[in-house]
């Protein structure tokens, strides 16, 4: 038989027992609509992390420290009903028919009843009410964990996320152009700047149209550089061999205008955006004249020439230029008058006559030209004349006539030079030279 | 005057028994008013008056003579009619020569006695049926100037008819709070009537066993105001009691005017009693669920429109018994009530 001290002992702690059961429910009642809204959030949050490949350990603080929050919140709503002893004391008394026997005993009125047999806590649990929320927040969760997800990012593309491929050529190009060091150093750096700036944007955004175009233009104007310094490359090459071959006339009229397209060559490989590098230049600046070119040891320009062609070569391959029309190239610097076009520049017409000898082989071809027109005869000139059209009578000299006799309009505003004479001006020069 | 009697345990059992004696004593000559019986008790014990309301020749009259009988009590019974005067009741003084002076000299009435039964209370005047309110509350009676107490102990135990209406006068609310339980006498059972056939035969008396003295009742009576009323008790009493007033959220939403502060102290002294009639030193929450019923009923008054549906003041107290509980605070819905036995 337990004393009366111990008696009032036991009957106290139940009722705390009792009532920390009921205050524990309380919190229950109140934190599991919260934590069936916390799994239900974080079930889409585990799926859509799950997805972009975060970080576990910082998911499972998140969620740990959102449960913790919400469970505070939980215990202080529920405070305010929360049950103290002597209500605990009450529902004991009740529950075991003593007549309140425990609170006149608590309020020293009786003596302290004596202990049942079998103390329990005067509850009937609903299990349902608490392991539905619970267990429908872990099949939530579980949903969220084992579901099927197509990740966005995998670790591999993080590292090195597939980029358009402009971007891939473009890198191929720099990394390639950098090996070889044709061209100068600080246009692959801007190139690559450029570069960079177009991969600072985020991922997500690689594959927009706009930024597709913007690699492509890139791109695109990278090759038409290249090229452009292949042909220049290429010119100057042909440039090269063709003043080393014009003999030792260094003034000529023909070695005058090599020497020029020389220049001319050099200054668009140095000028443009993909310069050719300061160490070939500076070789090649060495040979710009037909003096020195004619001067310089046969070895030496055999290897910068052979270095020259190897990288215009190189320069072809990697900007896709269409051999063809690297031989038309090759063939039109070496025969440059008559060839026509708005660029030939200027230059002696073949077997023009000249105040220099000239060493007319089987193998060359000779360029004659007469600069003098005043002794020229009238055929000589009147067939060939560049002049703006006049805006009078643009109505009737823009009809141009095709082969299949149709007319067509020029396009207003162009410019254009006719290599013909209207019928008015070849009446005028015809009464002229009468 | 009685010594006050210091309440043990043995002493509350002792009681009990003594109490249990008196039932048993009451229940030999009516059948099957246990409970009435009980509550009767009660209110002797309580020092309360009793209002009996049933249908004629249901035991009303029979029911205080037997407890005016077994507990030896002086007792004088009043017909109440309507030309009964106040005079009748308290006490008239009659003018009588002496010596050869004449003197008035105080009659006392039929209230000075130890219990009282006035039979169809409700068919005597206002004016008559407000001589008993100094009478029942003050337990003493004022004549001519002359203030005369009345002897102790002293209960009205008061009767009506539901059914004959006419030619009644309906108790005022200020005497109807006077009486500390209203108790309605039902109709025996057959059973019941089978054993009344049986024992009792038509102008013959039933024998009446004493098994109280009065100054024993008195000596459990005062016993009964040193039960204890624990904190909850008293809490559940005044919260009870607070429900009764008008209040649109609750079931006193069909209330016009609710209990008085005499409901709660009556009722307490009901709860007392009833933990002295089981041999408890204390009251308990159950004792009040017991006894509330009788103190509030007729201490409410329901609303014109409420009461023509039908809602009744004792429907009204079983609603307010389930809607007040003892525990003031709550369960949640995760866990059941717990079991109240």
């Amino acid at each position: 038989m337990p004393s009366a001290i111990d008696t009032e002992r036991i009957w106290k702690r139940n009722a705390r027992r009792t009532a920390w059961a009921a205050n524990c429910f309380w919190w229950l009642q109140r934190f599991l609509p919260f934590f069936l809204g916390l799994n239900l959030a974080s079930a889409v949050a585990v799926i859509y992390a799950r997805q972009q490949e975060w970080p576990q350990d910082r998911i499972v603080a998140i969620y740990a420290a959102v449960l913790v929050v919400l469970a505070l919140i939980a215990l202080g709503l529920a405070w305010r009903r929360f049950l103290s002893q002597r209500d605990g004391m009450l529902r004991l008394e009740q529950h075991l028919g003593l007549k309140s026997a425990l609170s006149a005993a608590s309020e020293g009125a009786i003596a302290w009843p004596p202990l049942p047999e079998q103390l329990s806590v005067p509850y009937q649990f609903r299990w349902g009410n608490i392991t539905t929320p619970i267990a429908v927040s872990a099949t939530l969760l579980l949903i969220g964990c084992l579901i099927p997800v197509e990740t966005v990012r995998a670790d591999v593309v993080i590292d090195n996320p597939k980029q358009p491929m402009a971007w891939e050529e473009l890198e191929a190009w720099v990394e390639e152009l950098t090996e070889d060091e044709v061209v100068e150093e600080t246009a692959l750096k801007e190139l690559e700047k450029k570069l960079d700036e177009l991969r600072q944007q985020p991922t997500e955004t690689w594959f927009t149209q706009s930024s597709l175009e913007a690699g492509d233009s890139l791109r695109d104007q990278t090759q038409q550089d290249l090229q452009k310094l292949a042909q220049d490359m290429m010119k100057t090459s042909a440039l090269l061999d063709a003043m080393r071959q014009a003999g030792d006339e260094p003034f000529s009229q023909e070695a005058m205008a090599l020497e020029g397209a020389l220049q001319k060559a050099l200054e668009g490989m140095q000028l443009g955006t993909t310069p050719l590098s300061s160490e070939m230049m500076e070789q090649l600046k060495k040979m710009g004249n037909s003096q020195s070119c004619q001067n310089i040891d046969l070895s030496k320009y055999k290897l910068v020439k052979g270095t020259l062609d190897e990288n215009a070569q190189k320069l072809c391959k990697l900007a896709k230029l269409n051999p063809d029309a690297l031989e038309d190239m090759i063939l039109m610097a070496c025969q440059m008058p008559g060839n026509g076009g708005i660029d030939r520049g200027p230059g002696a017409a073949p077997l023009t006559a000249s105040p220099f000898e000239s060493r007319v082989t089987p193998a060359s071809v000779e360029g004659v030209s007469n600069e003098d027109m005043r002794n020229a005869a009238l055929g000589q000139t009147l067939a060939i004349q560049d002049r703006a059209p006049d805006e009078n009578e643009a109505g009737e000299a823009f009809i141009i006539k095709t082969s299949q006799g149709s007319d067509s309009l020029g396009q207003g505003g162009d410019v254009v030079w006719k290599n013909q004479l209207s019928p008015e001006e070849r009446k005028l020069l015809e009464n002229y030279f009468q | 005057m009685i010594e006050p009697t210091t309440l043990t345990e043995q002493s509350a059992a002792e009681a009990a028994q003594a109490l249990k004696g008196l039932s048993a004593a009451v229940n030999e000559v009516l059948f099957g008013q246990e409970t009435l019986i009980e509550t009767v008790i009660l209110a002797l014990l309580s020092g309360g008056h009793l209002l009996l309301e049933g249908l004629p020749g249901l035991g009303k009259t029979e029911l205080v003579r037997t407890f005016s009988r077994t507990l030896d009590l002086d007792t004088k019974r009043v017909q109440f009619t309507p030309d009964l005067l106040p005079g009748d009741i308290t006490g008239n003084p009659m003018l009588q020569e002496k010596d050869g002076q004449r003197t008035f000299v105080f009659q006392e009435g039929p209230v000075f006695t130890n219990l009282m039964l006035a039979d169809e209370i409700n068919r005597a005047s206002p004016k008559t049926q407000s001589a008993l309110l100094e009478a029942m509350q003050e337990r003493r009676v004022t004549v001519m100037g002359i203030t005369h107490d009345l002897p102790y102990p002293f209960f009205v135990f008061a009767t009506q008819n539901p059914i004959e209406l006419e030619g009644t006068y309906p108790l005022p609310e200020a005497q109807l709070d006077r009486f500390l339980f209203k108790l309605t006498v039902l109709s025996a059972t057959r059973e019941t009537l089978e054993k009344i056939i049986s024992a009792r035969i038509l102008g013959q008396e039933p024998v009446v066993r004493k098994s109280m003295t009065g100054e024993q009742l008195l000596r459990i009576s005062q016993m009964t105001s040193k039960v204890y009323l624990p904190d909850v008790v008293k809490s559940y009493i005044a919260r009870l009691v607070h429900g009764t007033y008008p209040n649109p959220d609750t079931a006193a939403k069909v209330i016009k005017f609710g209990a008085s502060p005499r409901a709660a102290i009556g009722l307490a002294s009901a709860a007392r009693a009833r933990a002295l009639l089981e041999g408890r030193v204390h009251a308990s929450v159950d004792d009040v669920r017991a006894a509330a019923p009788y103190v509030l009923g007729h201490r409410i008054i329901v609303n014109y429109q409420d009461r023509m549906e039908g809602v009744t003041p004792e429907s009204f107290v079983a609603k307010l018994l389930t809607e007040i509980n003892p525990e003031e605070a709550e369960l949640p819905k995760t866990l059941a009530a717990a079991k109240i036995q």
